[in-house]
């Protein structure tokens, strides 16, 4: 980026701390400057997860002299004997300064293993300094996490869903596909109740990744499982064809017409609501904001704004689309520092999907939509126009919703 | 040496506090950070940021830049943004990753004023501070660069030094300690933190200052030897809070109020200055006879009694409430789970310490309706 950033209210998502304190029976340790425990400390007794959770804080001496990892091996026996239930897993996060400091993570997690023979140690990088690498913190938190799988159990006909921190609704179709097609058992981490069940999610044949989150766990894990990449899409089109992915990976099929059916109808009846009113698109809601905005435009809708800049690889056809087929709609930039006078008078939106482009566009409907969180396929189409319906019935208060949510950045 | 935090989270940290004072005075600031750190800022310490955000960005530094240690990247970034929309001062934060690397974060600061000629300073945070250290070195650059020497005495004016929302919330403390001020025969010139810059050019020129928080204190030296404006520390909040800073401003002595009959035995933990504000209320309107300050925040000598307490972590506090033998503790509502069986616990939200979570419930600490509040949550919690 060649430009100062503007971190808006809207920044951030679920975070990769609360990421980790999904595994079940883990526990977590945060070392790190003061400043850098602020947002995620703050966040888990917001969401409830603070007991799963510690911070060791350093200072500027300990850093110079290389005394942190003793104080570590220290810290952690501290914890142990304080926190009561003896946790199966340990998650070590570090922070920027530690990485970029070239702190020994195999040292440290040998070290607490040794310690600690019953406890499996894992090393987490909580390093936003690399977020345009190759490895930035949220998928490198995927890789770590999943690593700590049982590889070694014979595969059974299991599937995970990987890469989406909230599992999807219950009442998708995707579940009901999975089992005609063979499927025996779906697990989402959130889903378990301990660890040894998470640790079996490596007996699975296939990981199902529908959020980008989770590409590079996806082929670490791939040489014994099979993984199809299926981004959250809301176009029928695309959906058809994520399905002929999964069809392709599981080697059978079944027939997919009630449920686009559904789809079809779930969109006509939005349309009644919604008829002409201009909807925003935002990035923080959706993976594919281009691609929703194309099916939207292409269902009858009126999309006048897309908020997010930050093209996935994944993206680039849709947005070659908008910026040929659609020219009007209006791409922002939401990091950009002209940005920080421009909230709530961004374009001329009513009905926004998700914080940003509700924030930025001021409009009075926002469908409460993040990181695609329970969503796929038509059952998701489904849902997202219930949502646009509901926006306009039934309005929430932004503010609320954001609060609520507990964005960490 | 490194500290545990089990079930107390990371306080406001000291960028935080250097943003917050320099928050309305129209100048450029720049975080210098990854983004992580600029959440901390954005979406917890700071309760303007939903509505009124400023002109406070990131310089989102990369990995590469960071290894390399390329400042031009940010000088860049800064300039472009400056050729834009051009600020009245550019002030540069550092945080941990500049620390790390050995940034000359005033350096790059004495390059954007060479090439913009715009007033730029860089602030030492580096996010192993707390807000105090941000707000204290904030208030000290502000002096520094802003400040242009008494040319009148404006008899009849004091300036408020050291409020922000990190200690005060956006509670309307500010128009309470105004309005006090002006029963006291006396207009506010300046606060500091300021609504704009033109105030804190003048502000030498008040007669006195009032110290609001312990983090301005360094600011109320400074000025007291360069400008020679006396200083108090206070708040005019209780009966004796009142009478202290109204006799400050009106060259009286202050009547000490006798204590009522003693009783019992309490622990306030906060902000320095708001707690020594609290124990007054304790002791000369509870009829408390012991009274212990603890801070995790600035800890002046000059503002302690015999027993106050600088905290260095969790475990120090716990032992503090657990061995102190307490009838009453007074403090965030994230300090109530270390109350022992029997010790009665008042909740007064601390935004730089339990953020968002309590925004809703912040406890204004200025007049007399502050005391009513102690009275009734003490005796709530007696039944």
């Amino acid at each position: 980026m060649d430009k100062l950033c503007f971190c808006s209210t809207t920044y951030g998502g679920y975070g990769i701390v609360r990421v980790g304190s999904l595994i079940p029976e883990s526990y977590l340790l945060f070392v790190c400057p003061p400043s850098c425990g602020r947002h995620t400390s703050i966040n888990a007794i917001q969401q409830g997860y603070k007991n799963k959770v510690s911070y060791l804080f350093f200072d500027e001496k300990e850093l110079v002299l290389g005394t942190i990892e003793d104080e570590l091996f220290d810290a952690v026996d501290d914890l142990l004997s304080q926190i009561g239930t003896r946790p199966k897993a340990f998650l070590v996060y570090l922070c920027c300064v530690l990485y970029l400091a070239g702190f020994d993570e195999e040292s440290i997690k040998t070290g607490l293993t040794r310690r600690n023979p019953d406890i499996q140690f894992q090393i987490c990088l909580m390093n936003p300094v690399s977020a345009d690498t190759k490895h930035p913190p949220a998928l490198t938190m995927q890789q770590r996490m999943y690593s700590m799988l049982d590889f070694n159990s014979p595969k059974e006909n299991k599937l995970n869903f990987i890469g989406n921190n909230v599992p999807v609704e219950h009442q998708n179709e995707i579940y009901g596909v999975l089992k005609m097609c063979g499927v025996k058992v779906t697990r989402h981490v959130s889903e378990l109740k301990s660890f040894e069940e998470f640790r079996l999610m490596g007996k699975a044949r296939w990981n199902l990744v529908i959020r980008p989150e989770a590409i590079l766990a996806a082929k670490d894990l791939s040489l014994g499982m099979d993984f199809c990449f299926v981004p959250v899409s809301y176009d029928l089109v695309q959906i058809k064809e994520q399905y002929e992915q999964i069809f392709t990976m599981l080697s059978t099929r079944c027939s997919l017409d009630e449920y686009e059916s559904r789809a079809e109808a779930a969109i006509r009846k939005a349309l009644l609501v919604v008829r002409n009113r201009p909807v925003a698109v935002g990035a923080s809601a959706v993976c594919r904001p281009f691609s929703l905005a194309r099916a939207l435009l292409g269902y009858g809708f009126c999309v006048t704004d897309i908020f997010g800049t930050d093209v996935a690889l994944f993206e680039r056809e849709a947005q070659k689309w908008i910026l040929e087929s659609a020219p009007d709609i209006v791409i922002h930039d939401i990091k950009d520092p002209s940005m920080v006078n421009k909230i709530g008078k961004c374009g001329n939106a009513e009905i926004a999907i998700g914080y940003d482009a509700g924030y930025f566009s001021g409009a009075k409907s926002v469908v409460d939509l993040i990181g695609d969180e329970g969503m796929f396929g038509y059952y998701g189409v489904e849902l997202l126009m219930n949502r646009l319906v509901e926006s306009i019935t039934d309005p929430k208060d932004l503010r609320t919703m954001i609060e609520a949510y507990g964005l960490v950045a | 040496m490194s500290h545990l935090f089990v079930n107390l989270p990371s306080f406001a940290t000291d960028y935080s506090g250097a943003a917050s004072v320099l928050y309305n005075l129209g100048g450029l600031v720049v975080i210098h950070e990854p983004s992580g750190c600029m959440g901390n800022f954005t979406g917890f310490d700071e309760p303007r940021w939903y509505h009124s955000p400023k002109r406070i960005f990131s310089s989102f530094i990369r990995e590469d830049e960071a290894v390399i240690g390329d400042d031009s990247i940010i000088i860049e970034k800064i300039l472009r943004e400056c050729k834009r929309n051009r600020p009245s001062f550019i002030a540069i934060l550092g945080t941990p990753v500049p620390a790390l690397i050995g940034c000359d974060i005033s350096g790059i600061a004495a390059e954007v004023t060479d090439a913009t000629g715009i007033t730029a300073f860089g602030l030492e945070t580096n996010g192993f501070g707390y807000y105090h250290d941000g707000i204290e070195n904030a208030l000290i650059a502000l002096e520094e660069h802003f400040m242009e020497g008494k040319t009148e005495n404006m008899y009849g004016t004091v300036n408020i030094l050291g409020y922000t929302p990190l200690d005060f919330f956006l509670s309307g403390d500010d128009e309470a300690l105004r309005l006090f001020v002006a029963s006291c025969g006396y207009r506010v010139l300046c606060f500091l933190s300021g609504d704009n810059l033109e105030g804190i050019r003048y502000s030498p020129n008040a007669e006195k200052n009032i110290v609001v928080s312990a983090s301005a204190i360094p600011l109320a030296e400074k000025m007291k030897a360069k400008y020679k404006i006396p200083y108090c520390v206070g708040l005019p909040c209780g009966i004796y809070g009142e009478e202290k800073i109204r006799c400050f401003l009106q060259n009286t002595e202050p009547k000490i109020p006798t204590p009522s009959v003693c009783s019992g035995k309490a622990l306030i933990i906060g902000e320095q200055v708001f707690a020594n504000a609290v124990r007054d209320i304790l002791i000369y309107e509870y009829g408390f006879s012991e009274v212990t300050n603890a801070t995790f925040f600035a800890f002046s000598p000059q503002l302690a009694t015999s027993g106050d307490v600088a905290l260095s972590d969790e475990l120090h506090l716990k032992k503090l409430m657990k061995n102190g033998v307490y009838d009453l503790v007074i403090g965030d509502p994230l300090f109530r789970e270390f109350t022992t069986p029997g010790q009665r616990f008042i909740s007064i939200p601390h935004p730089a310490v339990s953020s968002k979570l309590n925004w809703n419930s912040y406890v204004s600490i200025l007049g007399r309706g502050f005391s009513g509040y102690i009275s009734e949550h003490n005796a709530q919690n007696q039944t």
